[in-house]
């Protein structure tokens, strides 16, 4: 007993070590974090405490606009991303020999390697009206004129899609490496078409990092500031432009705030919708291995 | 598994290779434009020319914004690694239900919109007076950063059995000491790299720098002031260094961890 209470007291004394980081992590982010609820109820520019940001937000349609625009624009590139991702990570796992599967990662991850900004810029001479994208389709007779794909909301999309995918391929495939092959083959035998096992056991059995990736590839689109300001040209106006603007132009912090709070707590509902929609996937695995 | 007929097999490395295209189309379209003698980046190639990178190396302004964007890569890394390390330490040692929720609410700081985590950080720079310059950019990557080094570390930490440290200290080591001699050099692979994967992050990050950086340029900064303007085939041969270099990097970083991580094992 009292051997144990020395070694709970040395234990305790280790755990110390935690403070640093724990001092600095309450020092500069959950500080900040509660002086941007503060600032919220602060007036632009005068002493005195108020709700006029957040009625402002709620009768100002352009945010709620802007707001409807970033959600839109989020679940078409986690759909996208999600339809391209998903087959990528499958053929890596099941379909390409073994040895050339850490390779193809690689390849699949390179674009990590570059900046992010200059990523969204290439982008521009790629898909622009002289671009490589037009000068192809042109050439083999596709298309009469260039197709008009730049500064709009499909370069954003995009845009948005190369720059999620890599981390989404590596969500989809730590998780799909770890599925038993035997769990194939007995699908296999006992009659299962390549669709139906990939519907009943490949999927649910990666859902885990689907869902990880999913979340990832929300928060990405959501909050993104970069794709849709050097891709998106003036076609839509995105709900993290606006809390740029009031930083960075009109420098109205509490406005910023107000939106800033807005933005975390909309995601935040998002992603916790995701997570609740997740039991009910895993009940339909049970229901598909039961039978 | 069922034998993939021939078609199938085809199918699926033609998308394989539709995807590489599209995952490698940036990064080679980069390259391409920053030997092109045309200044608008556009097909169809106007020659061979390597004025571009003489340009861009030449340009004061640039060199000091790498230089700078180095050396807050180089400082919130170590930083980031050295917090992670002694959090993870002490988190091996802690029993307590706070621990999860400590863990938690540090890594939120890697999931929330760093939009977000800019806007509250030079909030609160500008309220304590704080001149807004590379240090406190400095400072905010690490907010971000220290957390993803814990979580890296941890993964590598759980692996240490108890048993070394109590031997450690049945022989009379210290508590530093067992850190230093015992942690420490089993753990030196993983916070290298953990500190690498913060550089990269950090040399990367825009939003929170642009915030808080004051008059002082970080190299993401410096771009996107650039491509408001238009395009221009400097960028382009910034962009490939910048591939270049992080590429030479990571093979040195996985090389030098792979060989540290044979010398542990004989």
């Amino acid at each position: 007993m009292y051997l144990w209470r020395i070694r709970m007291k040395t234990s305790d004394k280790k755990a110390l070590w935690v403070l640093p980081m724990a001092g600095w992590m309450a020092l500069l982010y959950a500080v900040p974090l509660l002086i941007i609820v503060y600032t919220s109820f602060c007036n632009q520019g005068a002493p005195g405490f108020t709700l006029e940001n957040y009625k402002r937000f709620f009768e100002n349609g352009a945010y709620f606009t802007a707001l409807m625009n970033s959600l839109w624009l989020a679940v078409r590139v986690v759909t996208i991303s999600f339809l391209i991702t998903f087959p990528t990570a499958y053929i890596i796992c099941f379909v390409v020999p073994k040895k050339f599967r850490l390779f193809l990662l690689i390849l699949m991850i390179i674009p990590f390697w570059t900046n992010y900004l200059i990523r969204a810029y290439s982008w521009i001479s790629i898909l622009g009206g002289n671009g490589i994208v037009n000068n192809i389709l042109m050439s083999l007779d596709l298309i009469s004129e260039p197709l008009n794909i730049l500064y709009n909301e499909t370069s954003t999309i995009i845009g948005l899609v190369h720059y999620v995918t890599p981390m989404f391929i590596l969500f989809t495939y730590s998780t799909m490496e770890g599925i038993n092959e035997n769990l194939l083959e007995a699908a296999c035998d006992l009659g299962a078409s390549r669709i139906k096992t990939i519907y009943e056991i490949i999927l649910p059995l990666s859902s885990g990092g689907i869902i990880g990736g999913l979340i990832y590839v929300f928060i990405i689109a959501f909050a993104d500031y970069i794709t849709p300001t050097t891709l998106g040209g003036q076609s839509i106006v995105v709900f993290p432009q606006l809390v740029v603007d009031a930083v960075q132009w009109t420098i109205n912090w509490p406005m910023a705030s107000v939106l800033s709070i807005a933005m975390t707590l909309v995601a935040a509902a998002v992603i916790v919708l995701v997570l609740m929609l997740k039991p009910a996937g895993s009940g339909l695995e049970e229901g598909g291995s039961g039978k | 598994m069922k034998k993939q007929s021939i078609a199938v097999k085809i199918l699926c490395w033609l998308f394989l290779a539709m995807m590489l295209c599209f995952i490698l189309a940036p990064i080679v379209s980069t390259i391409i434009f920053s030997f092109d003698e045309g200044r608008f980046s556009t097909l169809p190639l106007r020659g061979f020319t390597t004025k571009w990178y003489e340009e861009a190396l030449s340009n004061a302004d640039i060199i000091q914004a790498l230089v700078n964007s180095v050396v807050i890569a180089f400082c919130s890394s170590a930083a980031a690694t050295a917090l992670g390390f002694t959090a993870s330490y002490g988190m091996r040692h802690w029993q307590s239900k706070l621990k999860s929720a400590f863990k938690a609410f540090s890594l939120s700081a890697m999931a929330i919109p760093w939009t977000i985590l800019g806007l509250s950080l030079l909030i609160y720079f500008k309220g304590l007076g704080i001149h807004l310059s590379n240090v406190t950019v400095c400072i905010s990557h690490v907010v971000f950063l220290a957390p993803l080094a814990m979580n890296t570390i941890n993964a590598k930490m759980k692996m240490i059995p108890y048993s070394c440290e109590d031997a450690a200290q049945d022989l009379g080591a210290s508590g530093i000491g067992t850190i230093a001699y015992v942690i420490l050099p089993q753990m030196i692979p993983a916070l290298l790299s953990a500190m690498l994967l913060c550089f990269t992050l950090s040399f990367d990050e825009f939003i929170i720098s642009w915030f808080v950086c004051g008059f002082d340029t970080t190299l993401p900064v410096y771009i996107f002031n650039i491509i408001r303007g238009g395009t221009k085939p400097t960028i382009s041969a910034i962009g490939s260094v910048v591939f270049a270099v992080s590429i030479t990097m990571s093979v040195a970083s996985q090389v030098l961890s792979h060989r540290s991580g044979d010398g542990g094992n004989k």
